[in-house]
């Protein structure tokens, strides 16, 4: 979720769009972990919300896999 | 004893008037509502699983209209009076207990908060003490307020009318006055899309077919994004399970419900004798009906904290539900920018008590469109406007 470049350009919708609404997907759901008991390292996620299931695992600087 | 069928199993007719979507405790209440308030009765519920297996078979049923802002006194105190009359009104017995509800106060801040939400409460005329520590311990002799231990109990806010009702009754309850009044129930029957055209929701897709409606009422609680969003409708909702757990069968130990945010943890003994403990939800979001461990751990050694004598108690079960929770910790009622399309989500982890004003309500607005007076602070549109409800933390809103 990227901060807006010019917050102050944006309309009550869209400034609520990005403070309040998020995805909220039951299947595959990418999100950021930090390995905190561990190397503390920050990496990229896609799970599966159904069954929590990892699907894939990516550095930050990479785009998201294609899971076939 | 119970009858043999307490309703009617329905099949899916091509058409109703009105769908709700959702046969929980909020889905079968607006239908009762509708039937009852409005003379609505071409109406449908229909349940992917079975009747209220959902949440309404997973709480905790932890009933309390406390709540710190005007408008959430209003709906909660709304649904408290219907509680108030609600085995007389439906004929059966709800176990409902007005046994009260202590909230506890571990830090002076928690005092603060618990003083001023103790008047806050009474403007609304929602019943509400403040209470010593010596005060709990008359009400629950079972809490340790003994000063050494390491969250002291400060003292505590009391509402005497909240309680506990059985849920699977309530649903029952309103299911059997629905369907008598002409509703039909349809369990096993998933809502995979709903029809809009031109800026109007039309129908209804399910694995039991297409159905027609001229209006369609959202009540799917954990799974209403995923609904609402095949209407292009997108939702402020993160979906998360929540757990509770009993214990096995004990002697009447514990008196009143008893609740503590500090610790996170709250409390009550269920007619037969299970201790009934709710813990918070998970922060990862998830709709896997199955909870971290590492949250029923602590929700055990708080409790253990406040009540020293549940040592001995062993563990019967533990479960989770899926629940639906908004940005302000209130619910979110009323029209969406998709005519004929209403909503009701975002109760999150303390629905339960507002089932039957939320079936009062929902009724209204889905009858008049128009939003109910009580529920009308509750638009989506305050997401937008920014007039939100904070009820996190400020009303000890765990339940
Ligand atoms: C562990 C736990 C403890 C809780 N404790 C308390 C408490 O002490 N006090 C309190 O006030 N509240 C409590 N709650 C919250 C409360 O249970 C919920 O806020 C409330 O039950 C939600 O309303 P409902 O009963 O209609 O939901 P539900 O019973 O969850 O009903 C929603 C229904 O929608 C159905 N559905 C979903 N998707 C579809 C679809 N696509 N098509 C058709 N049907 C669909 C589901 O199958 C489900 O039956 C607790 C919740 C949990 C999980």
């Amino acid at each position: 979720m990227a901060y807006p470049e010019d917050p102050a350009g944006l309309s009550d919708e869209e400034w609520g769009q990005y403070l309040f609404f998020r995805d909220n997907p039951e299947g595959e759901f990418a999100e950021r972990w930090s390995h905190s008991a561990g190397c503390r390292r920050w990496f990229n996620v896609v799970r599966d919300t159904r069954s929590n299931r990892i699907r894939a695992v990516y550095l930050p600087a990479q785009t998201r896999p294609v899971i076939g | 004893m119970h009858p043999d069928r307490m309703w009617r199993s329905a099949e899916p007719r091509k058409s109703y008037d009105v769908i709700v979507v959702g046969a929980g405790g909020h889905g079968l209440a607006t239908a009762y509502y509708l039937a009852k308030n409005h003379g609505i009765t071409d109406v449908a519920v229909l349940d992917r699983g079975w009747l209220a297996g959902g949440n309404m078979a997973r709480n905790t049923t932890i009933i309390r209209s406390n709540y710190l802002w005007d408008e959430s006194a209003g709906i909660y105190e709304h649904a408290l009076k219907l509680w108030e009359g609600l085995e007389e009104d439906l004929g059966y017995p709800l176990l409902f207990s007005q046994r009260g509800v202590l909230n506890l106060a571990h830090s002076l801040q928690d005092v603060r908060d618990g003083v001023r939400r103790v008047e806050a409460n009474r403007v609304n005329g929602v019943d509400a003490e403040w209470l010593a520590p010596e005060q709990v311990k008359e009400v629950c002799p079972i809490v340790d307020v003994s000063p050494g231990v390491r969250y002291p109990v400060l003292g505590a806010t009391y509402q005497p009318r909240a309680g506990i009702a059985k849920h699977d009754n309530v649903a029952w309850a309103l299911a059997r006055a629905a369907s008598d009044l002409g509703v039909d129930l349809i369990e096993h029957c998933q809502v995979t899309g709903v029809e809009v055209t031109d800026g109007r929701a039309t129908a209804v897709t399910t694995t039991r077919g297409r159905i027609t409606a001229n209006k369609i009422a959202l009540s799917a609680a954990g799974h209403t994004s995923v609904v609402a969003k095949t209407a292009g409708l997108d939702l402020p909702l993160q979906t998360h399970p929540l757990q509770a757990l009993v214990s096995e069968l004990l002697e009447p130990i514990h008196p009143t419900v008893v609740m503590s945010n500090a610790v996170h943890v709250y409390v009550s003994q269920a007619h037969k004798g299970e201790l009934v403990m709710g813990a918070g939800i998970d922060a990862a979001n998830s709709y896997r009906r199955r909870g971290a461990f590492h949250i029923i751990e602590s929700q055990m050694a708080a409790a253990l904290e406040l009540f020293p004598v549940f040592a001995r108690a062993h563990v019967l079960r533990t479960w989770a539900g899926i629940v639906d929770v908004s940005p302000d910790a209130s619910p979110i009622i009323g029209l969406t920018p998709v005519e004929n399309l209403y909503l009701n989500c975002g109760w999150g982890t303390g629905g339960f008590k507002a089932t039957p004003g939320i079936g009062w309500c929902y009724a209204h607005t889905i009858a008049h469109d128009t939003p109910h007076p009580l529920t009308a602070p509750f638009t989506l549109t305050r997401f937008t406007t920014g007039a939100l409800v904070d009820e996190h933390g400020a009303a000890a809103v765990a339940h």
